[in-house]
């Protein structure tokens, strides 16, 4: 066992979509970084195409975290270079400026993105889905929303020569999607930055009211950053944690609280022609219809393991709709949560606590009534939607959907985007971390990742996290 | 997991998946073995009760979110199967031999 001491300007915890961006951007403008991960590095010529099998490689906890709450909800987390961008769909949406007159209204938080909204665009590349790379799928739910005049289209999303393998969110197997651990970090190490895998954060040390370290543990020892500034982008449900065990961030009381996770859920449609869900891209088409009422529809299909995981109906039925996986469409439904959960640590490990809302279940059943009309209207055959208690729609009749009342246990939901657990503001009563993302009360401490985020956006949030990081960026190498 | 864990999950999945031809009985399936990768790669509290889910069911208890827990997770690991995959038309080994060649090109 050895412990290896690395002097830097900047020491960055985490390399998702804030850790990533943040140390090459300072990297880039002659800062020295340290960047610690406590992941491998996954490279897409290991990529598989076989969900089951990428999900012990490339998730926390094999995907296996879950919220204790009602309904208990699949909080999937990325684990390696890139983060939770190894594993996303790729889809990208700039802040809706709804939410950003918000957080100006009622945090402080005066935030001209612009610049930065471009900058990262560019950098990882970011473009509309082509049609014929949305897969039939897509195309379907597109074909209906435009029969029925809603508004809908094809996603931004960050890739390059995509050729629609259809698994974004088990590892990209072109090399395509322009992930973090694809994209910032190589920028970052082109630059001289350093990088350090399997080294998980430990100790921030901080003497006479000054950030000065960072321990982390490694498989053979240990590392010392010796950094006189530290960002932390372990993400929002590993910063507070890690925060927290250092005495730090916590004088608010906020710390690990306002826990929005933007839940999702997914329907399927079962038609007469060929869909072959897994072709194409999975998240390439939304509709946008009801998205001031917090609902948005965005794709999600891949591979029958993913499919059969989330399909609901049991034994027979079940099988008997696998056994028509060709034919079988899905799309899902997210919504931005009012509901806020926690996160903190009991005996080292992670605990999400997370009730849904009476007020975000009716929402989701909002969403499945209107894309039930819109898989009818592509001319699917049947409708299922995993809502306990409501039968298999047939005929175009989607009235058991619209009669019933939706409890939050009768929701089968998983969730992507947790954030605002250390979230930024004016006011030091309220907040964690400063407009500038600093924590309040400890010069030198940044926080770069999902929890400064203060409320749910209501769309993908990879794009807001890395324009605040690459805003970080330019403010701290000014 | 024990041979006999082994023999329950198979038997529990069978009964999750109702399988007729052209899909396999589990046991003729990786499922069992892939389980066993996810458990590697799971907290240790978790992995211990997933296996007791298993156990449970297997021996009749019918709680619904006990049931729910299990039934993905036998649809998981039998679906990933490469043959019932393939069977069912997807073919992952196409997809890796075509983004070969992408990243060749």
């Amino acid at each position: 066992m050895s412990e290896r001491t690395v002097t830097a300007d900047a020491c960055v915890i985490g390399t998702g979509a804030g850790g990533a961006p943040v140390a090459a951007l300072l990297q880039e403008a002659g800062w020295r970084v340290a960047i610690l991960e406590e992941g491998e590095r996954h490279e897409p010529a290991a990529m598989t195409a076989r969900p089951r099998d990428m999900m012990p490689r490339l998730y926390r906890d094999g995907g296996q975290l879950a919220t204790l709450g009602n309904p208990p909800i699949v909080l999937p987390l990325g684990r390696g270079i890139g983060g939770t961008t190894l594993v996303n769909s790729g889809t990208c949406f700039r802040t809706p400026p709804r939410v950003l007159d918000r957080w100006r209204t009622d945090l402080g938080l005066d935030l001209d993105l612009d610049a930065e909204f471009a900058l990262v665009e560019e950098a990882i590349g970011v473009r509309e889905v082509p049609p014929e790379l949305a897969g039939r799928n897509a195309r379907l739910v597109k074909e209906g929303a435009d029969r029925l005049g809603l508004s809908a289209g094809y996603l931004q999303r960050n890739a390059r020569g995509c050729v629609g393998s259809g698994v974004c969110a088990f590892g990209c197997p072109t090399g395509a999607k322009q992930h973090a651990g694809q994209v910032w970090i190589p920028r970052a190490e082109r630059a001289g930055a350093t990088t350090l895998t399997g080294a998980r954060a430990r100790r921030i040390v901080v003497e006479r009211g000054r950030v000065r370290e960072v321990h982390a543990t490694t498989s053979n020892g240990g590392v010392r950053v010796r950094a006189q500034t530290v960002i932390v982008a372990a993400g929002a449900l590993l910063t507070p944690g890690l925060l927290r065990r250092n005495g730090l961030g916590a004088a608010s009381g906020r710390l690990g609280r306002n826990l929005s996770i933007h839940p999702a859920s997914a329907a399927r449609a079962l038609y007469d022609e060929i869909v072959d869900p897994w072709a194409g891209v999975p998240q390439s088409v939304y509709v946008d219809e009801l998205a001031a009422d917090g609902i948005m529809l965005e794709g999600i299909s891949g591979p029958p393991d993913q499919a059969a995981m989330s399909t609901p109906r049991a034994g027979a039925e079940h099988r008997d709709l696998m056994l028509a996986a060709r034919r079988t469409g899905s799309f899902g439904v997210m919504v931005s949560d009012t509901a806020r959960g926690s996160v903190r640590s009991v005996a080292g490990r992670m605990v999400v606590r997370y009730d849904l809302h009476p007020d975000d279940a009716e929402r989701f059943r909002r969403g499945f009534e209107l894309l039930a009309r819109i898989f009818f209207a592509a001319g699917a055959r049947e409708v299922i939607v995993p809502l306990d208690g409501v039968p298999t729609l047939r005929d175009g009749n989607v009235e058991p959907l619209r009669r019933c009342r939706v409890r939050p246990r009768e929701i089968s939901a998983m969730a992507f985007h947790p954030l605002g657990t250390a979230r930024a503001g004016a006011d030091p009563a309220t907040s964690v971390v400063d407009p500038h993302l600093q924590l309040h009360g400890t010069p030198g401490v940044y926080v770069a990742d999902g929890s400064v985020v203060p409320s749910s956006l209501g769309v993908n949030p990879q794009i807001t996290i890395m324009a605040l990081a690459a805003r970080l960026a330019r403010e701290l190498s000014a | 997991m024990t041979a006999r864990e082994r023999r329950n999950f198979a038997r529990v999945t069978d009964a999750m998946v109702a399988p007729i031809p052209p899909l396999p009985p589990a046991r003729d399936t990786d499922a069992s073995a892939a389980f066993e990768r996810s458990l590697r790669a799971a907290p240790r509290l978790n992995a211990l009760a997933l296996r007791a889910a298993f156990v449970l069911v297997g021996a009749g208890l019918r709680r619904e979110p006990l049931l729910k827990l299990v039934r993905s997770l036998a649809h998981l690991h039998y679906y990933g199967d490469a043959r019932v995959m393939r069977t069912l038309g997807y073919d992952a080994d196409a997809v890796v031999a075509r983004a070969a060649e992408v990243r060749a090109r």
